[in-house]
């Protein structure tokens, strides 16, 4: 599939940049959570940056996501923030298809985790869906 | 004046005991390893990111301990594991995996009451005493024994419920259940759908439906168990604690670790030694002591105090975790499943002991979306919602709201391979050994494990789930909330730790009052009420003798 992308699929061998993970997760969210007529992409609310968050205090997620950067990008053939948007709803789709075990599988499973995880603690985001307010002071009379 | 009684751990157990013995007039200090929570400043369900948050746990509000090898999982028993349509299989390995800390569990003062749901069931009587044929053990007191400590603790946590029926063999000597919660969407949906199938009733529930005490009724936010910031929920600090403390009569240290009870030549506890929160070791002169930590520590604090457990090799035995399988499906109504009380409908038609070992040990099922979490947006696209992109914006305005969770939580019977040992390597902050879990799910178990699965499957095909999105249960996670048994009370020192008063067998002075003290885990009954009316009897008992 990726070949048919014009895309190679290599382990990732080395880090990216902080500002570059930055620019490639927030292409990577948006993909996964894009604005619509109800509510902002994922990118708006500064999902790709409270995912970087994550990093500070844990090597292992840092080095996780430093390293998915790296393998967006080498997929992308340079950088996957400059591929065209249907390019890259094609990549994701492409990991969201592989076996529950598979590298690409997992990096898209713990960053759409992450991503909505996010994005929905946003009241923002809640635009659309019925619910307005977190569950407490107001509660609820009715249910 | 009465010297004090010292109780060690504050939650269910602690919390009921202090209570107890301050309104007889007996001075209490309570030793607390974890940390005390503010309702109103801790629980965090005023903010949007209140599911992110989960429960707020603090530093030291979880003990550690370390778990034995894991058993290998057996294709056979595959339609067991757990699962979700977003993430596939939660444990691709062939090997159970520990589910977060596994026993789930607060220390701090409240203890697992801060963070349980707070069903309030009383035992069925024959899971008390239980058909002698089945095999399971019998407890060294029967329900009609326990029936007035149930009350009492029913009224001073404040319990709704519905009025019994002729049916329900649990009868009681008063009225003491503030009305029913009224049904939230999902189990009026179960209730109208599977109604002719199963035997709906109300949950009993430590929730207010009237204020009581200064506390409020309930407000129906659908998130008890990440704390409830209003203290309508009967938690232990908001209830025994709170009334204990208005006596004057409570001196509670919290964060202070109780590292080794001392025994002196005449086989009484003289005293103990804890750790403070500073890391500075006290001793504490005792003359009598209750022993409150639950099934894991309390075992844990008797092992590391080797004059009391070479007194009974029974201690850290027989531990037990109830079984829990939980089956999620989507169904065409809008259930709001972000409103309403958790666990507000119930139905016992399985909750028995059986009558021989083929039929040993039953299980109880109800309505537990809330429970498991689809309260929010983020549980929805977590776990219950596939797919990204405009599509899954497009299915999360569709579908919230609409997941069904039918959860069966059932016996758990004692075998050879499941119980505590001191690990033999790690060890806390104060170079004491870490308990140590063994646990084993045999065959006969799983069997159960499988009729609890197809109940839950059978009543969400009834109530119109349009497939399954999730099912989740302990046979390849190792997770407990209900962990029971290790110090067990009986008859005779040969096969249990205490007497039926919680009393450790041939020490005078020493009583446990936590859910250690099970001989059998029931069929499934939530443990906190029976924990409460036991360490109420006890206290009362110990208290009579020492006035």
């Amino acid at each position: 599939m990726l070949a048919a992308l014009g895309l190679a699929w290599t382990l990732p061998v080395k880090a990216t940049g902080n500002d570059l993970c930055e620019e490639t997760l927030a292409h990577f969210v948006d993909v996964l959570i894009p604005e619509d007529t109800h509510a902002p992409a994922a990118s708006a609310l500064g999902v790709h940056r409270q995912i970087w968050q994550l990093t500070r205090n844990d090597p292992l997620m840092e080095r996780f996501i430093r390293q998915g950067c790296f393998w967006l990008d080498r997929q992308s053939r340079g950088s996957f923030a400059a591929l065209p948007p249907l390019t890259q709803q094609k990549l994701v789709n492409w990991m969201a298809n592989q076996p529950d075990t598979s590298y690409p599988f997992q990096l898209f499973n713990r960053l759409r985790h992450e991503s909505m995880g996010f994005y929905y603690s946003h009241p923002e985001s809640w635009n659309g869906l019925p619910i307005n307010q977190p569950p407490q002071p107001l509660g609820y009379s009715t249910f | 004046m009465t010297e004090p009684v010292v109780i060690i751990g504050t939650g269910a157990g602690g919390g009921a005991a202090a209570w107890m013995l301050t309104q007889k007039g007996i001075p209490v200090i309570a030793l607390e390893a974890g940390p005390a929570f503010e309702p109103s400043r801790d629980y965090t369900l005023n903010q949007p990111d209140w599911e992110r948050n989960g429960f707020p746990y603090k530093a030291n509000s979880q003990s550690r301990y370390s778990f034995g090898p894991l058993q290998t999982l057996d294709p056979a028993w595959d339609h067991l594991r757990s699962w979700n349509i977003v993430a596939g299989r939660s444990n691709t390995g062939n090997t159970r995996q520990v589910s977060g800390t596994g026993h789930h569990h607060v220390r701090g003062v409240g203890g697992s009451t801060l963070h349980f749901t707070g069903e309030a069931h009383r035992l069925m009587p024959d899971s008390l005493t239980p058909f002698s044929a089945t095999g399971i053990t019998a407890w060294p007191l029967d329900y009609d024994t326990l029936e007035p400590w149930y009350t009492l603790a029913e009224s001073t946590i404040g319990v709704a419920g519905p009025l019994p029926d002729g049916q329900e063999p649990r009868w009681r000597s008063r009225t003491t259940l503030q009305p029913a919660h009224p049904f939230c969407a999902a189990s009026r949906l179960v209730q109208s759908k599977s109604g002719t199938d199963f035997n709906w009733v109300a949950n009993t529930r430590a929730a207010l439906s009237r204020s009581l005490d200064g506390r409020p009724s309930c407000n129906y936010c659908a998130n008890c168990q990440m704390g409830c910031p209003r203290g309508d929920k009967g938690s232990a600090d908001v209830t025994f604690i709170r009334q204990a403390h208005a006596t004057g009569l409570l001196q509670l240290r919290t964060e202070c670790q109780v590292t080794r009870l001392m025994l002196d030549d005449n086989r009484r506890v003289s005293g103990l030694l804890y750790v403070d929160a500073r890391g500075e070791q006290h001793q504490l002169a005792c003359s009598q002591v209750i022993l409150a930590a639950g099934a894991i520590e309390t075992p844990r604090l008797l092992l590391n105090s080797p004059p009391l457990a070479a007194l009974n090799n029974r201690i850290g035995k027989h531990l037990m975790m109830h079984l829990s399988w939980i089956s999620s499906g989507m169904v065409g109504d809008d259930i709001l499943t972000h409103r309403g009380l958790p666990a507000d409908m119930i139905c016992w038609d399985h909750c028995h002991t059986g009558k021989d070992r083929s039929t040993a040990g039953g299980y109880r099922f109800g309505v537990s979306t809330t429970e498991v979490r689809f309260t929010g947006p983020i549980n929805y696209a977590q776990r219950a919602i596939p797919g990204w992109g405009h599509s899954h914006k497009q299915a999360m305005r569709q579908r919230f709201g609409k997941a069904l969770s039918i959860g069966a939580i059932g016996a758990s019977l004692p075998n050879p391979k499941t119980f505590i040992d001191l690990d033999p390597v790690r060890k806390d902050r104060a170079g004491m050994p870490l308990a140590r879990i063994h646990h084993d799910l045999p065959g006969t178990e799983l069997e159960r494990l499988t009729r609890m699965q197809a109940t839950c499957r059978k009543v969400l095909q009834l109530s119109g789930a349009a497939g399954l999105v999730e099912e989740y249960g302990n046979y390849d996670l190792l997770s407990s909330t209900h962990t029971l048994g290790t110090c067990r009370m009986g008859s005779s020192p040969e096969d249990s730790v205490t007497d039926a008063y919680g009393r450790f067998h041939a020490v005078e002075n020493l009583h446990i009052c936590d859910a250690s003290l099970f001989p059998n885990s029931g069929n499934g009954e939530a443990p906190s009420l029976t924990v409460e009316a036991l360490a109420l009897r006890t206290a009362s008992h110990l208290a009579d003798r020492l006035r």
